[in-house]
């Protein structure tokens, strides 16, 4: 194991609070349920690393790395680009959205006014 | 009898309380056979409060920019079925009088976006360096990276569109950089007829232009950006 007993001990409590913190949110639907499994990712992966260390054997012989926080930091870098992109994609949206809607406001306005002249 | 044809003048706006009235004054007394529509993008004067007053008019709830407020008049023009909608900015840069003529021109030419240009025979350096040469460089992309499309005034405010222009740009204009990039969306996308005819524009009785200095650089180089990605990535 790369990291010590106790230290294993302060990376799974803080894991806990972190999750329940973000099902929380999620079951209160301030986050997506896919934005959640993205974010429930940032502590599964480096849990997984410490509870598993012959993965740290099967990258090495798939990816030549041996260090175990290249591959993790890696994998997180990819995990919030998706998280990422998909905000950016969601917030485009979002403006395509509230324009239409700004510009539809103000036609109905114009056109009940005209209607009621 | 021929039917006359709908034409509506859009007129977007953004604290323009000095200059509306006298354009919309002009345009009553002057070309009464035109409908107006003014559309307020959230001034913080009295914009609203004087235009209502004189002519058909919206208002939004917050600001859109220029591409939003144009827009809104579109998808008017297209909900009320106008023939052809013009274009027109609010500070009285652009005289009226130059509606007949693209309006000539779209009918002579059958072509759904006519733009009023500038420098259709000149351009004068002397006046604004940086948008002048800005506006030549966008020229010169356009002109490079879509076939036959010749137009020397692409960031020109005064545009007539016919139907298929109000169908097509009523769910498809630009929010960012509008002028320019409705010419590449155009082009690339529904491949309508654009042609230009000569204008005189005046400069503005009041108010600031929202482009100018150094912002001219950056915003040339942000639409060429855009006009490249429209080129390369959008599909037909």
């Amino acid at each position: 194991m790369f990291l010590q007993n106790k230290q294993l001990t302060l990376i799974i409590i803080f894991s806990l609070i972190y999750l329940i913190y973000l099902f929380k949110k999620s079951i209160n639907k301030k986050i997506e349920f896919y934005d959640t499994f993205f974010l429930s990712l940032v502590v599964f992966l480096p849990l997984l690393l410490m509870i598993l260390p012959n993965i740290e054997k099967i990258t090495f012989s798939i990816f030549g790395v041996v260090y175990p926080f290249v591959i993790l930091f890696s994998i997180l870098f990819v995990v919030l680009f998706i998280l990422v992109l998909r905000l950016i994609i969601k917030i485009n949206t979002l403006q395509d959205q509230t324009i239409k809607l700004i510009q539809l406001t103000a036609l109905n306005k114009l056109k009940n006014e005209n209607k009621k002249t | 009898m021929k039917k006359k044809d709908k034409v509506l003048v859009i007129i977007p706006c953004f604290n323009e309380e000095k200059n509306i009235e006298l354009l919309i004054k002009n345009l009553k007394t002057n070309y009464k056979h035109y409908n107006t529509l003014v559309v307020d993008d959230c001034s913080e004067d009295k914009t609203f409060f004087v235009a209502s007053k004189i002519s058909n008019s919206v208002s939004h709830v917050c600001n859109l920019g220029i591409g939003g407020a144009v827009q809104t008049g579109i998808k008017y023009a297209d909900i009320k079925n106008y023939d052809y909608c013009v274009q027109i900015d609010g500070d009285l840069q652009h005289d009226p009088k130059f509606i007949e003529v693209l309006l000539k021109k779209s009918k002579q030419s059958k072509s759904s976006l006519t733009i009023g240009s500038r420098y259709f025979y000149k351009r004068d350096f002397s006046k604004n360096f940086l948008r002048v040469l800005g506006s030549l460089f966008i020229s010169i992309l356009l002109r490079s990276l879509f076939d036959k499309l010749k137009i020397t005034d692409p960031t020109s405010g005064l545009r007539l569109m016919d139907k298929k222009a109000i169908k097509f740009f009523s769910d498809n204009y630009p929010q960012d950089y509008p002028e320019p990039i409705s010419i590449a969306l155009l082009s690339k996308k529904n491949e309508l007829k654009i042609t230009e005819v000569p204008v005189k524009m005046t400069d503005r009785k009041f108010g600031k232009s929202s482009i100018a200095g150094v912002d001219s650089l950056l915003y040339m180089f942000k639409i060429s950006i855009n006009i490249l990605m429209i080129k390369i990535f959008l599909e037909k």
